[in-house]
Order: C-alpha cells, then structure tokens, then sequence
C-alpha cells in the first residue's frame, strides 16, 4: 500500500475551501442585495411622504 | 414574520446539513477501512462521487426548470433554472479537482483525454456556456429563452457521461454502485458513500435555496428600481 495521505489532505482541503467560500460568497451577496432594497424602499417612501413623483 | 420563520427554517437546514458533512468526514475518515491497493487517497471516493452525482441532479433540476419556464414563461422556473446551474458548475468543479487530486498519485497524471473526464469537461463548459449566456445576452427574456434550451440540451451529456466507462474503454474505474448485480463496495465502504451522498445533497439544497433567494432579491431591486424611475 503507497502513502498518499498529502493527495488525501489536498483533495478534502480543496473540497471544503470551495464549498464554504462559495457559501460565503451567497451569504455576502444575499445581505447586500437586501441592504440595498431596505435604502431603495426608504427612498421609495420619503419620495411619497413628500409628494415626490408617485405624489 | 414570514421572513423570521423562513430564517429559522433555513438555519435549521443549515445546522443539519453541516452535522451531516461532520458525520460525512467521519464515515469517510475513521469508519471505512483503508483500500488495500490505493491506500488513504481512495477516501476521497466518499466525496468525489457524491459530488458528481449532487451535479447531476442540479443539471437535472436545471432540465425541469427549462421545460417548464418554456411552457409557463414565469420568472421563477427562470431564477430555478439559473441557480441550480451555478450550484451545478460549483459541484462539477469540486468533482474534476478532486478526481483530478486522486489521478496523480493513482494513475501518475493529473489529468487525463479519458472518456469520463473528457465528457465532465465538456459539461463543465455547458453550463459555463449558459451562465455566459445569462450574463451577455442584454435582453432578460431572451437570455432566459436561449439559456432555457441550453438548459434542455446540455442535459443530454449527463447520460453520456455516465455510460461513458461502458461505452468506451476508459481508466476510469467503471460503476460500483449502480451497476447489474448490485454494489460491488464492502458494506462500510457502502455506508460511508451513502452518508456522503446524504451531506451533499442537503448542502445543495441549502445552497440552491440562498442561491434562488439573491435571485429573488435581485428581482425586487429591479422593481423598486423601475417604480423610481417612474
């Protein structure tokens, strides 16, 4: 039997670092994404409160 | 409220889903018996396979929500079908890393013009080719429309892929799961492929569900961008 525990450590190393980092990523992505919408949909309402273009 | 709830609901999925790898790692660590031949390096086969099976299925996820987008033309088989695709290509590319981790020490090559691995890649760009389109065709409808039959055709490389260790002679060891004759795998060796199998699905899932909500999200932005500009 050869040892070839690196290749082993490599793979699952590979393995997690793609996966978490891409959940991460969508983790970031999601909180962004809704920071934005919170700043449009105050927008959206200080624009009605004072008789904006949808007053 | 609603959001609260489905906050608890996807950190349940997310709790249970990385309890799942950690037993994962442990079948495939501790609890399957070193291979006689291959030694440590054969522990991958409890991920790698896993990995390309999750791909399949998001590719087939992808088929579904292309059909059903082209027949119903709603915006969510379209969000459906572009998430899954991303999650797809994500396994796909753990899939050709680690077997490609695995060649080197087993075959004496990282990468080979293998039947198998060549049809992968190809399914690689597939799906590369469609997130492309998505992201360079300007009209979201047409872009949804020609990623949806790319969606359809690209499909047909899943079969292929899988037939291909029997159709062609490959180095790439042939099925040992499904196969005529039942698995040829050790019960634990078995086992510890089914948990893997298990923890990769549910990390899909718990990945396509963030995927299709920034999709979602994305929507909404899109809206309360177009109710200001009017």
């Amino acid at each position: 039997m050869t040892d070839n525990t690196v290749f082993l450590f490599a793979g699952y190393s590979v393995l997690w670092l793609l996966s978490f980092g891409y959940l991460l990523y969508l983790g970031r992505a999601v909180r962004e994404l809704r920071r934005e919408v919170k700043a449009l949909r105050s927008l959206t309402e200080q624009g009605r409160l004072s008789g904006g273009p949808e007053g | 409220m609603g959001s609260i709830r489905r906050f608890e609901w996807l950190d349940l999925l997310g709790l249970v889903t990385g309890l799942t790898l950690l037993a994962g790692l442990y079948f495939a660590l501790v609890y399957a018996p070193t291979e006689r031949l291959q030694g440590p390096v054969q522990r991958l086969f409890y991920f790698h396979v896993p990995s390309a099976w999750v791909a399949y299925l998001a590719f087939f996820v992808v088929f579904v929500a292309s059909v059903l987008y082209l027949w119903r033309r709603s915006a969510f088989w379209d969000r459906l079908g572009r998430a899954s695709a991303e999650v797809g290509v994500v396994f796909t590319t753990l899939t050709i890393v680690t077997g490609s981790i695995w060649a080197r020490p087993i075959w004496g090559t990282w990468w080979t013009w293998d039947a198998r691995l060549t049809t992968t890649l190809i399914l690689w760009f597939i799906y590369l080719a469609y997130l492309a389109v998505r992201s360079y065709v300007p009209d979201r409808n047409r872009a949804a429309r020609f990623a949806a039959i790319l969606g359809i055709v690209g499909f047909v490389d899943v079969p292929i892929i899988h037939m291909s260790v029997v159709w062609w002679r490959t180095l790439h060891p042939e099925p040992v799961v499904v196969r005529a004759g039942g698995p040829a795998l050790e019960p634990p060796m078995l086992v510890a492929l089914l948990v893997g199998l298990v923890a990769m699905t549910l990390l899909y899932v718990y990945l396509l569900i963030h995927r299709v909500m920034v999709e979602e999200t994305r929507d909404d932005l899109q809206l309360i961008r177009q109710g200001l500009a009017e």
